[in-house]
């Protein structure tokens, strides 16, 4: 399964890369996604890379319960930026849902904790 | 052997939290932080503001996204249910929205969502042009985060509170201090949403603004992105990434005689590798040789991403037949 995928996944760069060197005239253009993205890479790379990363991120919101078709549309949306940062680590991404708090002996005292030596919030405003 | 053990540990625990507790106190006590106190602009024109046509909805069970973005999307007069919402950005696997597809969504209806600098103030200000602001709290803690996104929608400098729309309370008064910490926690991060078709919002800076709008043109609204890099290049004259960004619009318009123009603007600014590369691409394929060369040779040092780019746009000014630029100036 796993060596089937990335033999395509080989696939898709090689052919990409081929693509991609047919066409010069627009892949000479530095596009504002590049300028606005701190990590500026090269225009042929970052493609290939959107490109499989929209199958990753799909593919994880679909594991996650998204209907399949909802999740084709919501990838679609996706800029390249948010969807490469979503495939390097979409699970430690914070995912807003919750006003709830359980209140247990443990969380008292993580809470103590994180007063005593997290908390930095009044240092800098 | 056991009862040993925890006796042990009974022993140690109430010091412990004795000297936390102290510790806590005394850091609290020290310096809780005053709105009126600081050196804040919003808050010192208006000590109190609070926006109270803004709708709410209560959240359904771990909602707190679609409700949140309903909330700033009717706010920017988009007309939407959080229910219509979940469709775009719930995820019950996670049970709750990541924020790259917030922005995203909101995209999708006719505005933007930039992003807000990381200080108090830069929150703050947009409510004094009455537009609330979405952000990401953490109500837990750093190890054991529990994610929420709220609305601002006011502030009260005599009781040090500010208001917000939060989870299944309307008008939700949290202090100063626990909303830096929530704020904090959760990684400072607000955003605020706005016409592309309109003037920026006084608070975004010129880089936030063009990050909201770039991600327009791959979703094929280019007339909505030259709108708002037009309207960048009126505010933030002075920014080289503004032309660069206005060029690229009107490139893809095929305008190529406007592009060519932001982008003279651009390097007369800011003489970068990328503005001199996409003018001498500009000028290539307006078929001018001798005028892309020279912008090519104006380049100084290379970024490594780029030298592929410079290279392949300096082959192809230079399969250009010699002698074919007289219309060019």
């Amino acid at each position: 399964m796993g060596n089937k995928r990335s033999f395509i996944n080989g696939v898709v760069v090689a052919a990409m890369l081929a693509v991609s060197s047919w066409v010069p005239a627009n892949a000479a253009m530095v596009t504002t996604e590049q300028l606005v993205n701190s990590e500026a890479r090269d225009a042929r790379v970052a493609q290939v890379q959107g490109f499989l990363a929209r199958a990753d991120v799909k593919k994880q919101l679909e594991t996650w319960g998204v209907a399949s078709d909802l999740a084709e549309a919501r990838v679609a949306k996706l800029s390249d930026a948010e969807l490469e940062q979503l495939a390097m680590n979409i699970d430690q991404q914070p995912a807003g849902g919750d006003v709830l708090i359980i209140i247990g002996v443990i969380f008292v005292v993580l809470l103590i904790l994180e007063l005593v030596g997290v908390t930095n919030v009044f240092t800098r405003v | 052997m056991k009862i040993a053990y925890r006796q042990h540990w009974r022993r140690a625990l109430g010091p412990a939290v004795l000297f936390a507790a102290t510790q806590a106190l005394l850091s609290a006590c020290a310096i809780t932080p005053q709105l009126r106190e600081l050196p804040l602009a919003s808050v010192t024109a208006q000590p109190q503001l609070e926006l109270s046509d803004t709708p709410f909805f209560p959240q359904e069970i771990h909602q707190c996204g679609p409700a949140a973005l309903a909330t700033v999307l009717n706010a920017a007069r988009i007309a939407v249910t959080p229910e219509a919402l979940a469709d775009e950005i719930y995820i019950p696997g996670r049970e709750g929205s990541l924020q790259a597809e917030l922005l995203a969504a909101v995209r999708t209806h006719e505005r933007i969502a930039v992003r807000l600098e990381p200080r108090l103030e830069a929150v703050l200000a947009p409510l004094t042009e009455q537009r609330p602001v979405l952000l990401l709290q953490n109500l837990g803690l750093k190890s054991y985060p529990r994610w929420h996104y709220a609305v601002l929608v006011g502030w009260d400098a005599a009781s040090n509170e500010l208001i917000l729309r939060s989870g299944a309370k309307q008008r939700e008064r949290l202090s100063l201090a626990r909303f830096l910490q929530t704020w904090d926690l959760g990684g400072r991060w607000a955003v605020v949403v706005a016409d592309p078709l309109a003037p920026p919002p006084a608070a975004v800076t010129a880089r936030d603004w063009i990050a909201a709008v770039a991600p327009l043109e791959a979703l094929k609204q280019n007339e909505r992105a030259l709108a708002a890099y037009d309207a960048a290049a009126q505010r933030w004259l002075g920014d080289a990434l503004v032309w660069q960004a206005l060029a690229n619009a009107r490139y893809s318009q095929k305008d190529l005689a406007g592009a060519e123009q932001a982008l003279d603007a651009a390097v007369a600014i800011d003489a970068n590798a990328a503005a001199l590369n996409n003018l001498a691409q500009v000028r290539i394929e307006r078929g001018c040789r001798a005028d892309a060369l020279a912008a090519l040779d104006k380049v100084g040092t290379v970024p490594p991403a780029l030298a592929a780019t410079l290279a392949d746009t300096r082959k192809t000014a230079m399969e250009l037949p010699a002698g074919s630029d007289a219309v060019c100036r």
